[in-house]
């Protein structure tokens, strides 16, 4: 009798307890989504305005080869003969010489369009997001030249490790179905 | 027969465990060999093309160089490239290892589950199991506990320290309060704004309109009225007698005007007055704490006033030797107050920091010769207290509490009776040599900053000697003719306003509206977009900038006291 | 016809005004080509679509039903083996374990925390179907659909067994690891859960030089110690632990009765088979005894985590910048003093330091405040540990831990009624 009594005593705790936590899951899921914003956000992406190019997404990624590149907005370029993000400063020929060239990997193509314009294309598989070519277009030019989170690279992760280091917040993110922010279309910002 | 298979299955499947384990240790020593072998994550800033770049800032005509750059560059980059797809393919193989490894090892072990063994002396775990077995268990758990405690104490008292910023806290000033303090030249701290508040923008001289309350002023001389809560101060000379007058700033009613008492020991200095094209015995501004009033003149000496008009000390800094005589104002600095006397004969240029209880100098140090009119500016820049002070060549910072030099920077020319502004992080200065320029410094320095601090440098097209007014991005520059705002950031122009007129005061801005007063006595009231709102003529010739409080302005001509405030409907 | 007309003439004008407006802004005024070239476009290669992530959750739903099913009815170690291949190849190796049920405990908290903060249905479902698992079949998402899990658990080629008492100790680390993974997500200062984890790194192949170091140590270590993330550091199994304690339905070593034969004894290498043990002979202290323990535990929890709070806050972001932008004003040497991105950052910004200080003062009573839970759940777990291992309950046979049985179906096979009762279901299909 007694023997009987203690297991159905631990089992009715058990229930008890199954039952509490239910419960307490069920509170805890739905106080959660409660507080949390309606706004459908599930991609990461740089608000260029806000991009200071301090060279930390080239380094903060998790991939070995940060998921961020340099993207061309060619609408508002002004293809520039000395163009700030293509030529080192101080350079001492307009032309695609190593020795003139900013961009570390050589990723920026520079092609006569017709006089004087020429056009700066940008070869992304060899683009690091290092941002130097962002910041002299920015700084000087037109600013057509953006750093983005690219979404065939980027793994999505829970927390974006650039999001968290970067030292003026630019990074956020964003419902998928608008996918890119650039200075084209700066009103896909939210 | 089938044993047989499974028995094969299962070599197989050893074999394979054993050489996948062993390619895949292979594969991976390889690629942490080629991950350490270097220059895969730098190519950013490669030091083999860095010496190589400099080398060329020398010699940029050396085709040679060149030529080797480029064949660095082009060896780097394909270095870079390889490696990280070598990298890239050699992380994919390790991984088809390691599953090949996975996948055939647990194919091993589940065809050859081993038979279990009965353990040894199991038996007497049954019998006796609870109370010997719990023991180590209850041991290491109380060690755990003790041990976590400990850390966590470790951490409490490594964090129970305040943090470095919350010890030097000081209470803000109250908006409240702002209102009540135009306590000095250019208002609270040199500030130059007052805090939002209803100011009359038009009013007339002939009609009354607008205007509270009016009086002639006794005595003469280019110092602004100060206001502190009921309390206006005015100084000036009276037959080269120096007073300081109060007035009710409510009513315009005279409460006391008391002449600075000099002991007939001291020497009468000389001063070019008003007349005869100097600054007179009283350009400078008094300033008070709200219980005393100090104030300065011409003659170097600066006096202390209780509320009630009794003198309590004065200092004599000694004989002046300034061509149109001293003008800076003494500024209040927490139980300080700081005056800078800039004179022409050699060696006796010096900014003094003076005890305001007792009127003891608690520090001096000597400038550079060279008379100048400038008043200094205390500045917070991010924690740190610098004191501005302007003279040719040099703007200079000391720091308040001991007088040493922070920084300083050779940016003036001319007659530096400017004076500096600061916000948005830079101190805004004029150089008002024949070609007037406006410089953006960066404050914060250390040394001789010249080369490294000036943010921008930007000619005006014409003279001006006052300072600028400061918005939180813009200042405004009143230039002979001209009035200008330009943007702090870079010095662009934001919008200028072409008057013909010339300006000794400098601009006021007070409830978003702009205030000039000008020589030809005439006050003009612009938006902060540049829009006139209103002019008014003054009828006499104004030098001194008008003082805000409230609702009230106290505008001071040439020989009249002015209270304009916008009358009730 | 007109209306048409109008339309053109309407857009014509509002492209030359529009597009003379916004060209005005620029240094260099985008041209106008004479020549018929055509600009390029910029190349948006489309996100991945949100309706991914619920196909994500009906794969994990069917993985851990799948688990529960092969270990509490079909009884089957390989078929077990085959769902967590299945599970590591999936979420592992092809999603690159973002988003994991591990790392979504600090979604949930840092929602619950910051109101405003986004957090998809998808990751309140990620974060609970596993834990509602366990409340009806125990830790099955351990055993087969977490992809760390399957990773460490195929990795096992010799174990050694720890002792019971060091077994115990070290796995008070995933209940410390989940109180400070939670403090830090809940005063939005990072995700440590996911910063440090070991595996992603693996999965993704690629990651920052640490992350390979740690997830190395704990691949050789899984070799010979079975599951070391699981059972001393995973915060989702603090979660999963008590809740399968509760579970409606327990694997159990044999699928009839115990024989009490002692062969599974050593079959588990996760030390989570109990043995039968003797009542011990009654030697109970006072009730109040255990209340004034507990309540004293809690208090000195709650001090000193307030005090740790304070010390924890020094890693958040905020923090660090005011105390260096504090430093960097307050010290003579500014030239020797190499500012990290954030300080240079907000210098640049030319904000007033009261603000940067107010906001680091903020976050730093916040975490004190925090602080006080995480002391006191700290405490909570270390006397719940202290008074557990006091426990003597009687037990007359082998049965796992409901808590520790990750529900790996090793046991089975070692258990002469099981492998009885399976010889006599495979002659039953062969006839």
């Amino acid at each position: 009798m007694g023997q009987e009594n203690k297991i159905s005593r631990m089992e009715f705790l058990k229930k008890t307890g199954r039952g509490l936590s239910v419960l307490a899951l069920g509170g805890i899921a739905g106080a959660a989504l409660g507080r949390s914003k309606r706004k459908r956000e599930s991609v990461w992406q740089i608000d260029p305005d806000k991009c200071t190019q301090c060279g930390k997404c080239a380094t903060e990624c998790v991939l070995r080869v940060s998921a961020v590149k340099c993207v061309h907005n060619f609408s508002i370029c002004g293809y520039c003969n000395l163009c700030f993000g293509y030529f080192a400063p101080g350079q001492r020929e307009l032309n695609t010489g190593a020795e003139n060239q900013l961009c570390p990997t050589g990723a920026i193509r520079r092609r006569f369009v017709e006089e004087p314009y020429y056009e700066y294309t940008i070869k992304e598989p060899r683009c690091v997001g290092c941002g130097k070519c962002v910041k002299g277009c920015t700084a000087f030019g037109n600013g057509s030249l953006q750093l983005q989170i690219r979404h065939d690279r980027c793994k999505n992760c829970n927390e974006c490790a650039i999001a968290k280091a970067c030292p003026s917040k630019a990074i956020f993110r964003i419902p998928a179905a608008k996918g890119y922010i650039t200075k084209e279309n700066n009103d896909s910002k939210i | 027969m089938k044993t047989k298979n499974l028995n094969t299955l299962s070599l197989v499947l050893k074999q394979t465990a054993v050489a996948a384990a062993a390619l895949f240790f292979l594969s991976a020593g390889g690629l942490v060999y080629i991950y350490s072998s270097g220059t895969v994550a730098n190519i950013k800033d490669s030091p083999a093309l860095e010496r190589l770049k400099q080398k060329l800032e020398k010699e940029p005509a050396n085709e040679a160089l060149i030529k080797s750059f480029r064949e660095v560059d082009l060896q780097e980059r394909a270095l870079y490239f390889g490696k990280s797809e070598l990298l890239e393919t050699g992380a994919k193989i390790c991984l088809v290892f390691l599953m090949l490894f996975l996948i055939s090892q647990r194919g091993y072990s589940l065809l050859n589950g081993r038979i279990p063994k009965v353990k040894k002396g199991s038996e007497s775990n049954y019998h006796f199991g609870g109370s010997f077995k719990s023991l180590p268990v209850y041991a290491s758990a109380s060690l755990t506990g003790i041990l976590v405690v400990m850390i966590l104490f470790l951490l409490s008292v490594m964090g129970s320290a305040r943090f470095p910023w919350q010890a030097e806290k000081s209470a803000p000033v109250k908006g409240a309060e702002l209102n009540k303090q135009w306590n000095g030249f250019r208002g609270l701290n040199g500030r130059e704004s007052a805090a939002a508040g209803n100011y009359a923008s038009i009013w007339n001289i002939k009609s009354n309109k607008n205007i509270a309350w009016k009086t002639s002023l006794p005595v003469k001389g280019y110092s602004s009225p100060i206001v502190y809560e009921d309390k206006l101060f005015i100084t000036g000379s009276e037959n080269k007698k120096l007073k300081v007058l109060c007035y009710a700033a409510a009513t315009g009613n005279l409460n006391w005007s008391s002449p600075v008492l000099v002991t007939s020991k001291q020497e009468e200095a000389e001063v070019m007055t008003e007349e005869e094209g100097g600054a007179g015995y009283c350009a400078p501004t008094p300033v008070t704490d709200g219980e005393y009033v100090y104030a300065y003149f011409a003659t170097n000496k600066l006096v202390c006033f209780n509320l009630a008009g009794k003198q309590q000390w004065l200092r004599d800094f000694g004989k002046p030797e300034n061509i149109y005589g001293l003008s800076a104002s003494p500024v209040l600095f927490e139980d300080k107050i700081i005056i800078q006397a800039d004179q022409g004969e050699e060696g006796l240029s010096r900014i003094y920091a003076v005890n305001k209880k007792t009127g003891k100098i608690e520090w001096e140090t000597k400038r550079p010769d060279g008379a100048s009119w400038g008043t200094p500016l205390v500045i917070d820049y991010r924690g740190r207290k610098e004191i501005i002070t302007t003279t040719k060549p040099w703007v200079i910072a000391y720091a308040p509490a001991s007088g040493k030099e922070l920084w300083k920077a050779e940016c003036l020319s001319g007659e530096v009776s400017t004076s500096a502004s600061f916000s948005d992080g830079k101190i805004y200065v004029m150089s008002p040599d024949s070609q007037t320029s406006t410089i953006a410094l960066l404050p914060g320095g250390t040394g001789d900053v010249t080369r490294t601090n000036i943010a921008w440098k930007m000619q005006e097209d014409s003279q001006a000697i006052n300072a600028p007014a400061v918005l939180d991005t813009k200042i405004v520059i009143a230039l002979k003719d001209n009035i200008v705002m330009r943007a702090s950031t870079d010095g662009k122009i934001v919008w200028q306003y072409k008057t013909e007129d010339e300006f000794w005061a400098s601009p006021v801005i007070a409830g978003k509206k702009l205030y000039l007063s000008s020589r030809g006595g005439k006050v003009y009231v612009l938006t902060l977009e540049g829009k006139l709102v209103n002019t008014m003529d003054m009828g006499e010739e104004i030098s001194a900038s008008p003082a805000f409080q409230t609702d009230k302005i106290f505008l001071r001509t040439n020989k009249n006291l002015y209270c304009l405030k916008e009358e009730k409907k | 016809m007109i209306a048409k007309y109008r339309i053109i003439v309407l857009a014509g004008c509002f492209i030359l005004f529009g597009a003379g407006s916004v060209f005005s802004s620029y240094n260099f005024p985008p041209p106008e080509f004479d020549s018929n070239y055509i600009k390029p476009v910029m190349e948006k290669l489309p996100a991945g679509a949100d309706w991914l992530s619920y196909l994500d959750i009906v794969v994990l739903l069917g993985a851990i039903l799948l688990s529960a099913w092969a270990s509490l009815k079909k009884r089957s170690r390989s078929v077990i083996v085959i769902i967590s291949l299945f599970s590591l190849a999936y979420f592992g190796f092809y999603k690159e374990g973002c988003i994991c049920p591990i790392g979504s405990i600090q979604n949930v908290a840092a929602a619950l925390a910051n109101p405003g903060y986004y957090l998809p249905v998808s990751v309140i479902l990620i974060f609970s179907l596993p834990l509602i698992a366990a409340l009806f079949f125990g830790r099955a998402y351990c055993g087969g659909a977490c992809p760390h899990g399957a990773l460490q658990d195929l990795l096992l080629i010799k174990e050694i067994s720890l002792p019971k008492g060091l077994d115990r100790s070290l796995s008070v680390g995933a209940y410390l690891y989940l109180g400070l993974a939670v403090l830090f997500a809940v005063n939005d200062s990072g995700f440590l859960i996911c910063r440090f984890d070991p595996f992603v790194p693996f999965f993704r192949h690629t990651g920052p030089f640490y992350m390979f170091v740690t997830g190395g140590v704990f691949i050789l270590l899984s070799t010979f110690i079975g599951r070391p993330y699981c059972r001393f550091l995973c915060p989702y199994s603090a979660l999963l632990k008590p809740l399968s304690l509760v579970s409606k339905n327990k694997v159990t070593i044999t699928p009839k009765e115990c024989i009490v034969c002692n062969l599974c004894a050593a079959s588990c290498p996760y030390g989570a088979i109990n043995e039968p043990a003797a009542k011990a002979p009654d030697q109970k202290r006072p009730r109040f005894f255990y209340i004034a323990f507990f309540i004293a535990a809690l208090l000195l929890g709650s001090v000193l985590g307030y005090f740790t709070g304070g010390f924890l806050s020094r890693y958040d972001v905020n923090v660090k910048t005011a105390l260096e932008i504090h430093n960097y004003y307050n010290t003579g040497t500014k030239s020797a003093v190499i500012l990290s991105e954030n300080a240079k950052e907000f210098i640049r910004k030319g904000e007033s330091n009261e603000i940067l200080f107010t906001l680091a003062g903020e976050t730093v009573s916040h975490y004190k405040r925090s602080g006080i839970f995480l002391g006191a759940f700290i405490l909570f777990v270390l006397f719940l540990q202290i008074v557990y291992s006091l426990r003597r309950p009687k037990r007359e046979i082998y049965e796992p831990d409901s808590a520790r049985c990750v529900s790996c179906g090793r046991c089975f096979r070692d258990c002469p009624i099981h492998r009885k009762a399976a010889q006599k279901e495979n002659e039953n299909k062969k006839s």
